[in-house]
């Protein structure tokens, strides 16, 4: 066994770790230093007057005072359990020391990166409350190890974490649910392409910012123009030239949605503790995370018409006290509606359907019909001064999109309350059905514009520790009649939010 | 014995009928001091434009700056005045509510249950008009917190205490 009440440091693998790391951050900082010197690399010209050589030799010493800079992080980094604390010591020149509570630990993370799954070492964070931020990070620790702390940090005095994790270990891990190829494949699919398109658009247009001169010297664009004019004379080409790249656009978009599908949900697996859910998922950023029904604040089921065709629901769970980065790991993909139905009970409470659905009033439509007049007229305005006049041609298109979303926005509106849930319905192309449980309100508002009061409607906004959902358009008494009963619920049950 | 009667909606105190405190009147005063420091800033912006860059369309636009600039001013002179009457707050035996807004108007109740942390903040200025803010946090950063301006400084640390006493 180990022992963690001496001083211990990571393992000695660890500085390959940091040494991975340092060299990321310095790489990535340098990042437009290192373009321009590759541009000038490619073009065979001296870069400040510096020779090949003398190049290879700033870089090599570069590299040698990370690697220095690792060992030393290495050496000075140590931790160890005293009585109730967890205390951690770091840094070079500033010394930091950490201790933290055990009763406060709200969370342990095992996690592994490419780097850290090549040299065979895990990374461990402590999450405690109050912070948003995971505040220790240990980056290279073995697999025995760093379970063997978890559970030594986890075994003391606070009861509701050491019968979660007492029983976890002794419990006999079933797996639910684990998401097979075909599933995935499908899921991918049916994914908002044009997320994805934006997501590749971004990154390019980024690409071509940072390395704009040598796509310049590369002459591209007057290759472009060549072909574009070579072929001018017959507009079926240039039709076939618009409508191939769509197709293209459209071929990478897609396969790019499912290759993002692949890597973060890659082996996803559903595993069913006692009390609590473990999801583990990913390609070379595999994850673990446990999701305990006491802190789970918002449920989101997510799925569009393609996706419920296929059988395809996403659950999205807002935990409160997470990491941010790590909240968007918080949800599981492919899940058939039996199997939604089985997590939300499992995680929260029975769905019933006792309470009948309330709609938002039809001023609601109005509501968006205008909104959405106001930059239609504006962009038509200036597209009328900027481009020919055939251009109105667009709103053809344009107009009957904008018009569909808003029917759907609003068919797809509406709250169910009873006792203990609030459920509200959202969503335009895709349908999203967010559930509270209202012991866990915060906070209720309403909210009235200066409009929506000469029609005496109004918006409720009820707020969890995680989000804000809002009940769009309700008649004002209504409203009153919700935030009196969720007020009421929350007031004289007394029960704790977490 | 455990019983579950089922709730009279018409029963259930509400909270709509609450009377709203108003806040401190001073607290227009550093409305109005604030206002006043922002647009001394941008007329002066505009001025200096005008004296520093020695070019013809400057000129041509200063006055439409200045003109657009004052009705801006008077505008929203005109909006503190008004929405200064929507501010309120209200304290119940289990909640406090906070309303303001003109244009939209935002009325929040948060459960003393869930308050997590209060604050007493008191800005320069603000000291001098013997005023202060409450800050009321709860769990999360989803909006659910108070904050409520322009109360005197006892009132401020009084209900600090009340709720403090109410939390625990």
């Amino acid at each position: 066994m180990y022992d963690f009440k001496n001083p211990s440091r990571q393992s000695i693998k660890g500085i390959a770790v940091l040494f991975g790391f340092n060299s990321y951050k310095i790489l990535k900082s340098l990042f437009i230093a290192i373009a321009t010197f590759s541009y000038y690399l490619i073009k065979g010209e001296k870069v400040f007057g510096l020779s090949l050589y003398q190049i290879i030799l700033a870089v090599v010493i570069v590299f040698l005072f990370i690697l220095a800079r690792s060992i030393l992080q290495y050496l000075n980094f140590k931790f160890y359990i005293s009585g109730d604390d967890f205390k951690l010591s770091k840094g070079i020149l500033n010394k930091e020391e950490i201790t933290v509570s055990k009763s406060k630990i709200q969370n342990i993370y095992i996690k592994q990166n490419v780097l850290q799954q090549i040299i065979n070492v895990v990374q461990l964070d402590i999450e405690t409350a109050g912070d948003a931020k995971a505040e220790v990070k240990i980056t290279a620790l073995s697999r025995n190890k760093a379970k063997a702390l978890k559970e030594e940090l986890l075994s003391s005095v606070n009861l509701d974490n050491q019968e979660e994790t007492v029983n976890e270990i002794k419990d006999e891990q079933k797996i639910y649910y684990k998401a097979s190829i075909k599933k995935l494949f499908l899921e991918g699919f049916s994914q908002n392409h044009i997320k994805s398109f934006l997501i590749i658009a971004g990154f390019i247009g980024g690409l071509y910012s940072t390395y704009e001169d040598f796509m310049q010297e590369l002459k591209l664009g007057d290759k472009f123009e060549a072909l574009l004019t070579q072929n001018s004379n017959s507009v079926s080409t240039l039709i076939f030239i618009i409508f191939s790249f769509l197709i293209i656009t459209l071929i990478i978009s897609i396969l790019f949605s499912i290759i993002r599908t692949f890597l973060l949900n890659f082996d996803l697996q559903v595993i069913e503790h006692k009390n609590t859910i473990e999801i583990k998922k990913g390609l070379f950023n595999k994850v673990a995370i446990i999701l305990s029904p006491s802190r789970i604040q918002n449920i989101e089921i997510v799925n569009n018409r393609l996706k419920r065709y296929f059988g395809l629901n996403t659950l999205r769970i807002k935990q409160a006290m997470v990491d941010k980065k790590l909240q968007k790991h918080f949800s599981i993909i492919a899940l058939d509606q039996l199997q939604v139905n089985y997590l939300v009970e499992k995680l929260m409470q029975r769905l019933s359907t006792t309470s009948k659905k309330e709609k938002p009033e039809t001023y609601y439509i109005r509501f968006l019909l205008l909104t959405m007049l106001i930059p239609l007229v504006l962009f038509n305005v200036i597209a009328f001064f900027v481009f020919d006049n055939y251009f109105w041609i667009i709103n053809l298109f344009v107009v009957p999109i904008l018009l569909l979303m808003i029917y759907l926005k609003h068919k797809k509106a509406y709250y169910k309350l009873n006792d203990n849930i609030l459920i509200v319905g959202d969503g335009s192309i895709s349908t999203i059905t967010q559930l509270l449980e209202i012991h866990k309100v915060q906070a209720v508002a309403t909210k009235q514009s200066v409009f929506q009061k000469l029609r005496n409607i109004i918006t409720v906004e009820v707020y969890t520790a995680s989000k804000a959902t809002k009940i769009l358009y309700v008649k004002e008494n209504r409203a009153n009649e919700i935030v009196n009963f969720l007020l009421y619920q929350i007031e004289s049950q007394r029960k704790d939010w977490m | 014995m455990f019983t579950n009667i089922e709730i009279d909606i018409d029963s259930i105190p509400k909270a709509e009928m609450v009377k709203l405190n108003p806040i401190s009147k001073s607290y227009l005063k550093i409305l109005y001091i604030n206002i006043f420091i922002q647009y001394s800033i941008l007329f002066g912006i505009v001025i200096l434009a005008k004296n520093l860059i020695e070019e013809d369309w400057v000129s041509n636009v200063f006055w439409y700056a200045i003109i657009f600039l004052f009705l801006l001013l008077i505008l929203q002179l005109v909006i503190s005045i008004l929405s200064f009457k929507k501010r309120g707050y209200a304290l119940r035996n289990h909640d406090i509510i906070y309303a303001k807004g003109l244009l939209m108007h935002k009325r929040t109740t948060v459960p003393f249950i869930r308050i997590q942390h209060l604050e007493t903040k008191q800005s320069f200025i603000a000291k001098k008009f013997n005023l202060a803010s409450l800050h009321v946090y709860t769990a999360g950063e989803s909006g659910g917190d108070l904050s409520i301006s322009g109360l005197t400084f006892e009132e401020a640390t009084r209900i600090n205490q009340l709720l403090t006493t109410k939390i625990n």
